[in-house]
């Protein structure tokens, strides 16, 4: 028995690709203060560093008014509209007009501030009836609850990431969020070194040094990201100041969601659609246990050992939006890796990172080089995954330049072969009676046309058929 | 010749490439067995049942054409 080779979707993207880049897409940290994340840590904050003799919410309280205060001096001082967020608005479209203004100046600065009320982790506190060891003094317990809180967005357009934000929330222990995309990242370094790019949306269409784009990409880091913040955490009005700072207490950038992008760009983008939706029909299954745990992780290595736990229900999601049309979504644990045709022409895949924990990683920053080298790896293993039927072809260019009008090497107009026209089906059907491996020449061939024409020798003469291909005569 | 023969080098010999030999088969089979005998399903010996569908699709389309008062000129 012969066993049929299983084609993966790289065999038949092989030869049909312009552009093919990796890079990290949104990234999402959080960034939190590690000292004050546990209520004795609260304590010691207020008596030892801030020298109050009562731990108690007043101390919160006098933090928080005096950085939303801060906050309004800034926006006045800046000339920085803020815009209060309304309960279903979508913050980027309500910013995004702001932003455009901001990059129209040419120059970083804050764009926008949000203001949202938001449940928030934070610190509370309640009264303790014993009052204490003293006996005598108000005495607080400080636990953590989800409150609703006011949060500050920063929408910020920087010179070197372009549109982000940074969200700091109003109440202790000042939660913070990042937000910043790698693509945008990409995009400003490629221009800042002459290389020249058509964008797609969010993403690159075509490059003139796919390589030195490439280098740009892997570039993006934990080091170039911790400039951007510190940089703006010095400029933007915060509730801790340079004294805690001093003492110990200020944030570090932790992981909250990173999506890793690999764009494939096609050269016969009017193929595409044809070729993803074939692509979906066939690869329907790669929710299932065995598939999604051998992209996220691999073949399992030999041996003993125990199978690795999904955590959540196994599935594919296939979701259809009229903008972006359907996408393919595999989920393992928290995190997923989605597969759609980007603007008609490439092929994305992405990995979205929701919990580093899922690939093995660590949390903090400092790990986003090994995360993002292992978000590449599922997302390669995910095209190799994928097994093509017959119905995923990118199309042969062969077709078109036979039913176009194209131009011959000496730049003679070949006319189209129209599929239907007799003379062109006979003169196709002469060549299928001309495989063999002696050839045929002008007469040979001309004798079969007119045979298949049913018409006399003289009628279907030389120079007609030079006419229908002028390179042959 | 949009790269479906070669010229021997020379000769006046051509061969069929492997692009010409595709189009060659296809455009001639998909032709001869199912275009033309789909275009002309309508009589026989196209099969029973597909004339019988053809006659569907037409009442159909009739019964549409009706409802939208469009099927006679004013």
């Amino acid at each position: 028995m012969v066993m049929s080779e299983i084609l993966t979707v790289n065999d038949v993207l092989d030869g049909h690709v312009m552009l093919d880049v990796e890079c990290l897409d949104r990234i999402y940290l959080n960034g939190y203060v590690p000292n004050l994340q546990v209520a004795g840590q609260v304590s010691s904050f207020m008596t030892a560093h801030l020298k109050c003799p009562i731990p108690s919410p007043a101390v919160m309280e006098r933090i928080g008014t005096r950085f939303r205060r801060a906050v309004k001096t800034f926006a006045d001082a800046e000339h920085i509209p803020v815009v209060r967020f309304g309960k279903t608005d979508r913050k980027q479209e309500v910013m995004r007009p702001y932003l455009a203004r901001q990059a129209r100046t040419g120059r970083a600065g804050v764009a926008a501030i949000g203001v949202a009320q938001e449940y928030q982790n934070v610190f509370a506190a309640s009264q303790r009836e014993d009052r204490g060891h003293t006996g005598n003094r108000v005495w607080f317990n400080f636990y953590k609850a989800d409150r609703r809180v006011t949060c500050y967005y920063f929408y910020i357009w920087d010179e070197d990431f372009g549109p982000t934000f940074i969200k700091v929330c109003a109440y202790f222990p000042y939660p913070v969020k990042v937000w910043l995309n790698g693509h945008e990242w990409a995009k400003r370094q490629a221009t800042h070194a002459g290389i020249g790019f058509t964008a797609l949306s969010n993403g690159f269409a075509t490059c003139e040094d796919p390589e030195g784009l490439q280098g740009i990409c892997d570039r993006l880091g934990p080091g170039i990201i911790n400039v951007f913040f510190e940089r703006w955490m010095s400029i933007l009005p915060l509730p801790l100041d340079h004294a805690d700072r001093a003492a110990g207490y200020w944030w570090e950038l932790s992981m909250r969601q990173v999506e890793v992008s690999r764009t494939i760009v096609f050269d016969a983008p009017r193929h595409a659609r044809g070729f993803f939706e074939a692509l979906v029909v066939d690869n329907l299954d790669i929710g299932r246990p065995e598939s999604v745990e051998l992209i996220f992780h691999g073949p399992r290595r030999p041996g003993p050992g125990r199978p690795v736990k999904l955590g959540c229900v196994p599935k594919t999601k296939v979701v259809t939006r009229d903008t972006i049309g359907v996408t393919v979504n595999a989920f393992f644990k928290s995190s997923r890796v989605k597969q759609y045709l980007k603007d008609g022409r490439a092929l994305r895949v992405e990995t979205v990172i929701n919990s580093p924990d899922d690939l093995g990683c660590h949390r903090r920053l400092q790990h986003l080089d090994e995360l993002h080298a292992k978000g590449r790896d599922v997302n390669r293993r995910l095209l190799d995954t994928e097994r093509v039927g017959q119905g995923c072809v990118l199309a042969s260019p062969a077709f078109e330049r036979v039913a176009q009008p194209t131009l011959t090497e000496d730049g003679r107009r070949s006319p189209a072969l129209r599929f239907g026209d007799p003379r062109v089906m006979a003169l196709l059907g002469a060549l299928c009676a001309a495989l063999n491996s002696l050839g045929f020449t002008n007469r040979s061939l001309r004798a079969q046309v007119n045979q298949l024409l049913g018409v006399p020798t003289d009628q279907y003469t030389v120079n007609q058929m030079t006419t229908t291909w002028p390179d042959y005569g | 010749m949009k790269g479906l023969i070669a010229r021997r080098p020379g000769t006046n010999t051509y061969d069929l490439t492997a692009d010409g030999q595709r189009v060659a088969i296809f455009y001639t089979k998909v032709h001869d067995r199912l275009l033309r005998p789909l275009i002309a399903a309508d009589q026989p010996p196209a099969p029973a049942e597909l004339r019988a569908a053809l006659r569907t699709i037409d009442h159909h389309v009739n019964g549409y054409t009706d409802q939208a008062r469009v099927g006679k000129a004013a």
